[in-house]
């Protein structure tokens, strides 16, 4: 009997194994999309992969491995973000915001890509979690609306009209930022247009 | 829609990490974290989860104890006490026999102004009333219709369970004045039967009855009822 076992728990874990492999770089870049901290990230994988681990029979027999440690993986981060609420209120204030854009950004990007990075995430700053949440699964990870409904534990119709509707958001906020933008530059004078007024004052 | 156009096209090309750029299962940080979780045991509660049950299993136990605490059976049916006003230091009367072990035990002592007090009306007004039971499993009747009455003076609440078995005694402690207060001496001999026959048909005939003997002076039996040791004592009286 206790080699009938032991032979289980050997195939449970060559089957994790196989699984960990093929999962383990998307779960880390889904978390590190959504964690300012390099080592918070890996804290929430080796939390999520323990999940998985314990409930190994679950995470191999689900037809969404990946949705499903994405699920996982958010639970974790809503985890410590509760525990560390006290903190992330006290930064709030002194911030006057929750960080909601994901800090890393590519140094070799360009002004260009920069300034459409700028946009796009102030656009995205004043849209609900929920909105924010669901945006990033489709565009970063991805997901087709039934891993979406995996991850959010959310029936499929209910993701279609969700991310609809999130997305209308976005390009209503988009347009916004947009008309914003270019309102601030037409009231940015350059340097040479700042001497002009005062050189027909002169005058 | 033209991908310049649509938000959910931007958001993807701001994407700020790539999965390509992280690291893969091969790096040392993967491993270490594989060899971590594989250690632990598969198949078992996390130990959030542990947690979660204890912190469930504690709350079902004080959820009990405190059902208890508020609960009581109502152990002594026969002395009601029926308070003047919601304080355990007021004057009170006893309830009249007769009644069930409830509020209502109480109405007699207020509508024939036994009780009166004038903040809820004139005298024969009978105010709202709630019972409790106190620490022994007697019941105190308060005026008052507020439900948090027993709770903010530290009784308890009447266990429902309890109920028939107290009116039961109320019923049988009514026949056995309605018995005893007769103008007629009733003998020891007569009383012991007369108890013993109203203890049998209640369905209490487990009970004790203990007389004591009669003397010239005192030849007439009289009875006192005690619930907690389940016994009629019958005493001689003059």
């Amino acid at each position: 009997m206790r080699r009938v076992t032991s032979s289980r728990a050997e195939s449970d874990r060559a089957a994790f194994e196989d699984a960990y492999r093929e999962t383990y770089s998307k779960t880390l870049a889904y978390v590190l999309r959504r964690t300012v901290d390099l080592e918070d990230a890996h804290d929430v994988v080796a939390e999520t992969y323990t999940v998985a681990w314990r409930r190994v029979k679950t995470f191999l027999g689900t037809d969404e491995p990946q949705a499903w440690l994405y699920g996982v993986a958010r639970k974790q981060m809503h985890n410590r973000w509760r525990s560390n609420r006290r903190l992330l209120l006290l930064r709030e204030k002194a911030q006057g915001t929750l960080p909601t854009k994901p800090a890393p950004v590519d140094p070799s990007w360009s002004a260009e890509k920069r300034d459409e990075y700028e946009l796009v995430w102030t656009a995205m700053s004043r849209l609900s979690i929920k909105d924010q949440e669901i945006l990033r699964l489709a565009a970063f990870e991805e997901l087709s609306h039934e891993e979406i409904g995996v991850v959010l534990n959310t029936p499929v119709r209910r993701v279609r009209s969700m991310l609809y509707r999130a997305r209308e958001r976005l390009n209503v906020e988009l347009a916004v930022a947009e008309q914003q933008q270019e309102g601030e530059s037409r009231h940015k004078p350059s340097e040479g247009q700042r001497n002009e007024p005062d050189q027909d004052t002169h005058r | 829609m033209s991908d310049q156009h649509d938000g959910l096209a931007r958001l993807r090309a701001t994407n700020p990490i790539d999965t390509g750029d992280v690291d893969g299962p091969d790096s040392a940080r993967a491993q270490l974290i594989f060899n971590k979780v594989t250690t632990t045991e598969s198949g078992i509660f996390s130990r959030q989860s542990l947690r979660l049950a204890i912190i469930l299993a504690a709350l079902l136990v004080l959820t009990t104890a405190a059902a208890i605490v508020l609960t009581r059976p109502i152990q002594i049916a026969t002395a009601i006490s029926c308070y003047r006003s919601v304080d355990l230091n007021a004057d009170i009367a006893v309830a009249a026999s007769g009644t069930d072990a409830t509020a209502a035990a109480c109405e007699s002592a207020w509508s024939d102004a036994v009780l009166v007090n004038e903040d809820f009306g004139p005298p024969g007004f009978v105010p709202p009333l709630t019972a409790c039971v106190k620490e022994n499993g007697a019941l105190a009747v308060f005026p008052t219709d507020d439900g948090s009455t027993c709770d903010r003076l530290g009784l308890a609440r009447p266990d429902p369970s309890s109920q028939g078995h107290a009116d039961l005694i109320r019923r049988v402690e009514a026949d056995l004045v309605d018995y005893f207060s007769s103008d007629s001496c009733i003998s020891m001999d007569d009383a012991a039967q007369k108890v013993r026959r109203v203890l049998d048909e209640s369905g209490l005939a487990s009970w004790q009855m203990t007389t004591q003997p009669t003397t010239p002076e005192r030849r007439c039996a009289s009875f006192s009822l005690d619930e907690t040791t389940e016994t009629v004592y019958l005493v001689p009286i003059d």
